[in-house]
């Protein structure tokens, strides 16, 4: 009998986790992917270590496993943005400019750069119209701009506007006070606006001054 | 001026887009450890799901929701759902409402307490549905229990449910057939039910001109990147479900799955949902039609992929005709005349400098600087060699007949790159440059500046000065973020000063 319950009671934790990890490894590995602005691959490296480390905590994470992961995911993804600079980065072989395009696709954009986006920046081709393809582009200007943001206001976004978090939670995922968080969120978007503006009307910038000789 | 409001949305939908249909691989949430109690060495995790998936306790639901798009602002108008709770709904939206019943008899009839969602469902696919790429929200008195299906894990059954939504369509625009007119939205979502947590991925779907067409599938099955969505029918990991208007009593959806010949399926009809949780094989499929047919046997629509083919076909004409434009705009003469990247011949075999068909046809879509894509240039960074392992760092210059344009990179490969098009004073007066700002707190700007400048000059913040070589016009430098002045000569070799 006592070892029916021995048995009987760490299957219960297991399936506990496993439960969690149905429930919530889809929403952390997109969250992963937005936090490492849009590296699939290292989302993946982010979310296998979130849950490993989640699983060694289990004993103190199951109360708020998906709080505690969250926490996590943001940590290893500071971790891995100070390393970001020493990391070989997977690239895909890189296509031939020569190659005939326009096939329709609207992911054809997709092979002007090594990271999946398209090579020239922000909103420059937003809302041209409703089609796919503007949508693809526009999206890609979005996801493109949200990856230039220093760590913390990406955090910031990723945790409010995606993962629908309160200012609360985004403070405890971040280990920052509220009012930190309000003003990340503040300079975010103000960045976020000036990445995605219109570079068509971009020449309003100082006219040059002449140097007497 | 946007609003933060739209910011948000747009944000918010971008990111959803990008993420969405991404899930964790299997092999690497069997790689990963389940905890372990007391020693015992429990299997992994991927071993337990599998033991969960094949339990009886672990129950699977399909739930199909309905979209209307084209919400607006929340006045109180309330509209008859034909359910026993008429909802409040905003003004603009009755008329939807109105016209989706008219078209689907499933709606018009009461509503009972068995199409009622489980409250944990309900709550769950509202979530969902606000987070989906509609943006949309839930309208419980039109929710309709549509069929109970076998389960596709062989044990247990799911239940199908249509439920309706209002909300404001962000996706891109439908083309069914006939004219491509605004069409209602209907989400379909899969609700995998998983004692005590569950899960709901949406699927969104049109319903244009009785022809229903999948725009975004976030779900657990993604369409493989390389072949369209498919419309007509959402495909669902083990089979596919359809809206049908009434008077359709039959429909068939034609598979090609890859390398195979073609399977005609007829789906069971059940209301105003067509249901066959069969795939002819396994793999993804690609559907290739779908029909509809009425009372004896006339067909009331019917899709091919030729329809997509053909809108393909057509998007393609006009990108290219787009180019074919850019390819004949002049280069305005001061350019060619003082910048010798904008006399380097055209590069054979090589699309507008690199720049891939679609993005140039972007590019070039409205023109207002008269580019011209086919005498653009990358011009790699310290005028490294154009043949280089990976990708290699550089800037496009693109002239053009009205002004030109300067796109660079950050050389270390963080940050955005910076783009800006100018008009041709702007670009004679050395002083043209983009700016990317960094992680760190630095910004790389990239210059295009006249022939005769060998270098250009910087003078930082504290009068550090700092001198950036120049190949093919194109300078770069990292500096603080603080105003610093940029040294150079303009076209007429006047040396001149800037704030940059």
């Amino acid at each position: 009998m006592q070892r029916t319950l021995t048995l009987g009671r760490p299957r219960r934790r297991d399936v506990d986790f496993e439960a969690f990890v149905v429930a919530y490894s889809t929403q952390l590995l997109r969250a992963a992917k937005l936090l490492t602005g849009g590296d699939h691959a290292i989302a993946e490296d982010l979310l296998q270590t979130t849950l490993m480390r989640t699983a060694r905590r289990w004993q103190s994470a199951k109360s708020a496993p998906e709080a505690y992961a969250r926490r996590v995911l943001i940590n290893l993804s500071r971790d891995q943005h100070r390393r970001g600079q020493s990391r070989v980065r997977e690239q895909p072989f890189p296509e031939r400019g020569g190659e005939p395009v326009g096939d329709g696709h609207p992911h054809a954009d997709d092979r002007s750069r090594a990271d999946g986006r398209p090579s020239t920046p922000s909103g420059a081709y937003r809302g041209a119209g409703d089609d796919h393809a503007d949508a693809v582009v526009g999206r890609d200007a979005v996801i493109a701009a949200l990856a230039g943001l220093p760590a913390r206001q990406r955090e910031v976004l990723v945790l409010r506007f995606y993962a629908d978090l309160s200012v609360a939670e985004t403070a405890f995922a971040m280990g920052a006070s509220e009012g930190t968080v309000k003003s990340y969120t503040s300079r975010a978007l103000a960045r976020m606006r000036e990445l995605l503006a219109d570079p068509f009307v971009a020449d309003a910038e100082p006219p040059a001054v002449e140097v007497p000789k | 001026m946007t609003t933060d409001e739209q910011l948000i949305e747009r944000i918010q939908s971008s990111m959803n887009a990008e993420v969405a249909g991404l899930v964790p691989p299997r092999e690497l949430l069997e790689a990963i450890e389940a905890p372990r109690a007391r020693g015992l060495r429990l299997p992994s995790l991927g071993a337990a799901v599998a033991a969960l998936g094949s339990a009886g306790a672990v129950a699977i639901a399909v739930v199909a929701l309905a979209v209307i798009g084209h919400g607006s602002s929340p006045a109180g108008s309330r509209v008859s759902s034909g359910s026993n709770r008429p909802s409040p709904l905003p003004a603009g939206v009755a008329a939807e409402v109105r016209a989706l019943e008219a078209e689907l008899a499933i709606l018009r009839r009461p509503q009972t307490a068995a199409d009622k969602l489980p409250k944990w469902a309900a709550s769950q696919a509202a979530i969902e549905v606000a987070n989906g790429p509609v943006g949309a929200q839930l309208i419980p008195g039109l929710t309709r229990f549509i069929a109970t299906e076998p389960s596709p894990i062989g044990r247990g059954v799911e239940r199908v449910y249509m439920v309706v939504e209002i909300g404001k369509p962000t996706g891109p625009r439908l083309v069914g057939i006939g004219k491509p007119t605004r069409p209602r939205l209907v989400g379909i979502g899969q609700l995998f039910a998983h004692d005590p947590s569950q899960e709901l991925h949406v699927w969104v779907i049109g319903l244009t001109r009785g022809v229903s067409e999948v725009v975004s599938s976030p779900g657990l099955v993604p369409p493989p990147a390389d072949i369209p969505l498919s419309p007509a029918v959402m495909l669902l990991d083990s089979g596919g479900i359809g809206v049908v208007p009434d008077g359709v009593t039959r429909v068939k959806w034609v598979y090609e799955p890859w390398g195979y010949k073609p399977v005609a399926l007829y789906p069971t009809i059940h209301g105003n949902v067509a249901i066959d949780r069969r795939f002819p094989i396994e793999g993804p499929p690609l559907l290739r039609s779908a029909t509809w047919y009425g009372a004896g046997g006339k067909v009331i629509a019917s899709y091919s992929d030729a329809y997509s083919i053909d809108r393909e076909n057509r998007l393609n004409a006009v990108m290219q005709s787009a180019l074919d434009a850019s390819y004949r705009q002049p280069i305005v003469p001061s350019l060619r005349e003082h910048f010798a990247v904008a006399r380097l011949p055209r590069l054979k075999g090589w699309t507008a400098g690199g720049i891939s068909h679609n993005l140039a046809a972007k590019i070039v879509e409205r023109n207002p600087y008269g580019l011209n894509v086919g005498d653009a240039h990358f011009v790699p960074y310290g005028g490294a060699p154009h043949i280089a392992i990976g990708t290699p760092s550089g800037a496009f210059v693109i002239p053009g007949s009205r002004g030109a344009c300067l796109s660079g990179s950050d050389p270390n490969g963080s940050g955005l790159p910076g783009f800006s098009c100018v008009r041709p004073a702007r670009v004679d007066s050395g002083s043209f440059h983009v700016t990317t700002k960094r992680s760190d707190g630095s910004r790389t700007i990239v210059g295009l500046v006249p022939d005769g400048n060998a270098s250009v000059t910087v003078l930082v913040t504290g009068g550090q000065k700092r001198t950036a070589p120049v190949f093919d016009n194109v300078w770069t430098l990292t500096i603080p973020t603080s105003p610093a002045t940029l040294l150079v000569k303009n076209a007429a070799g006047q040396r001149v000063s800037v704030t940059i």
